[in-house]
């Protein structure tokens, strides 16, 4: 109990990991007392959403990952809001980009499209003002192939 | 005095437990749910879970292991069964899974509990750990129940057991002790978070959080002409979370904490559809402050209530 406290107190308190931290993580880990309780704190972060698109000839067709259920649908969001953290943003839209493009055969590059959700105050709702997507960052891919033809008729 | 007799006297002191047989239901309810909860979201997500897992999956597996903590069981552990041509990664997920449904079947039944609890939370940590980049905040909670699952006195009632372990005044007492402990840690270092900033305080996080793109149960954009309103349900937020520290102390507290967190979360569950999220913190709650005697203020004639 006394350690789940460590876990929840500011960084600054236990920045110097001593040797001794090492042996008790473990136990953070398993009992699930290395938790940090957030629950939208201290400020509600915008929405986030993912969109991937794959080239097809000269069409850009939209990728949709479909899963069975509420709670998976939760989990890919997930996965998009560390699309949105730059320490993972490339490497988890590349690994999405390589799904979308291993389940297209015609694709031959894709775009990851990262959108967030605007939301106007109270007042400039009141105004008129409507919540709405938009676009923060794209990031494009494209196969080995494609790759090696672009650079070649470069040269 | 010995140190043991001095432990039980502060827990039989402190623990404000006015019927341990109660008590011990609301524990065994507590077992109960958080199983069915957690198997529920197996089920859920079962049909999706190559996607989220495999070596090919939406996010590849090196990206997952490099997320996951370390120490934490994952599927590469059993890379070289599929690598040795014995079973595919699929057939491996599925086993496992299956294993994974037995264990919390028989948690739920309370058939040596701490036993299926242990493995039930094996199970649960190789499956969050090896879709380690779609876990999310449930999972650790969930953890967090399975693990109290082992160490708590959670099969004194409604159990397959043939011979149910015999009510433990202290062990019960400690146990919803360290229970309240706990979900006061959970809220309150939550609460105090929100404080801190001032979006919670003047209404703009609940305005922000109801007007996320998921929240479809309806448009609340009508609360722009009740910003009072707003910021009402902030506080009322702030006050459940900060204020569970009451339930330590009071168990007049505990019958309102238990309504007020009930709300917040079949809120979130309502508007936000984190079903999972908020179905394990009930019952944790159930738990933690579940078994207490509940009279309808005004009508007598339905008598008694007691919520577990």
């Amino acid at each position: 109990m006394a350690l789940c406290v460590l876990w929840v107190l500011p960084d600054k308190f236990n920045a110097p990991r001593s040797r001794a931290w090492r042996f008790v993580v473990p136990y953070g880990l398993y009992s699930g007392a290395d938790n940090k309780y957030a629950f939208f704190a201290p400020v509600v972060p915008s929405a986030r959403r993912v969109r991937v698109r794959v080239l097809c000839g000269a069409e850009w067709i939209p990728f949709e990952t479909t899963v069975n259920s509420n709670e998976s649908r939760l989990r890919l969001h997930t996965i998009a809001t560390m699309v949105m953290q730059k320490e993972t943003d490339e490497q988890m839209a590349a690994s999405w980009a390589a799904f979308a493009l291993g389940n297209m055969p015609c694709a031959t590059a894709a775009l990851v499209e990262v959108d967030y959700y605007s939301v106007p105050s109270v007042s400039d709702y009141r105004r008129g003002e409507r919540p709405d997507w938009n676009l923060l960052h794209v990031l494009a891919f494209m196969t080995k192939e494609e790759l090696k033809s672009v650079e070649e008729s470069r040269q | 005095m010995t140190l043991t007799g001095i432990a039980r006297r502060a827990t039989a002191a402190y623990s404000f437990e006015p019927d341990i047989n109660r008590a011990a239901r609301a524990l065994a309810v507590f077992r109960i749910s958080l199983g069915l909860v957690v198997l529920w979201q197996a089920i859920m997500t079962a049909r999706d879970l190559p996607l989220l897992m495999s070596q090919f999956g939406l996010i590849q597996q090196p990206i997952n292991e490099a997320m996951a903590p370390p120490f934490l069981p994952r599927l590469a552990w059993f890379h070289k069964l599929w690598d040795a041509g014995l079973l595919t990664e699929h057939q491996l997920i599925y086993i496992l899974l299956g294993l994974y449904l037995i264990c919390i079947f028989f948690l739920i039944a309370g058939w040596r509990t701490r036993i299926f609890a242990a493995a039930s939370l094996f199970f649960h940590l190789l499956f969050k750990a090896s879709a380690a980049s779609s876990s999310y905040g449930a999972h650790e909670l969930s953890t967090n129940g399975l693990f109290f699952c082992i160490l708590l006195p959670v099969s004194s009632y409604y159990t397959l057991a043939r011979h149910a372990p015999a009510v433990d005044d202290f062990h019960v007492r400690l146990a919803r002790l360290v229970l309240r402990s706990y979900l006061s840690i959970v809220y309150v270092s939550s609460g105090i978070t929100k404080l801190l900033g001032a979006t919670w305080r003047n209404g703009e996080a609940m305005w922000n959080f109801l007007m996320r793109p998921e929240v479809s149960v309806m448009n609340f954009g009508w609360l722009s002409h009740l910003p009072w309103l707003l910021v009402a349900l902030g506080w009322f937020t702030l006050i459940v979370e900060t204020g569970y520290l009451l339930c330590l102390f009071s168990v007049r507290a505990r019958v309102a904490w238990f309504f007020g967190t009930l709300l917040l979360h079949l809120g979130i569950a309502v508007t936000l559809h984190l079903w999972f999220f908020s179905l394990t913190m009930i019952a944790l709650n159930v738990g933690a402050l579940g078994g207490f005697h509940w009279r309808w203020p005004r009508l007598r004639g339905f008598g008694n209530w007691v919520i577990l």
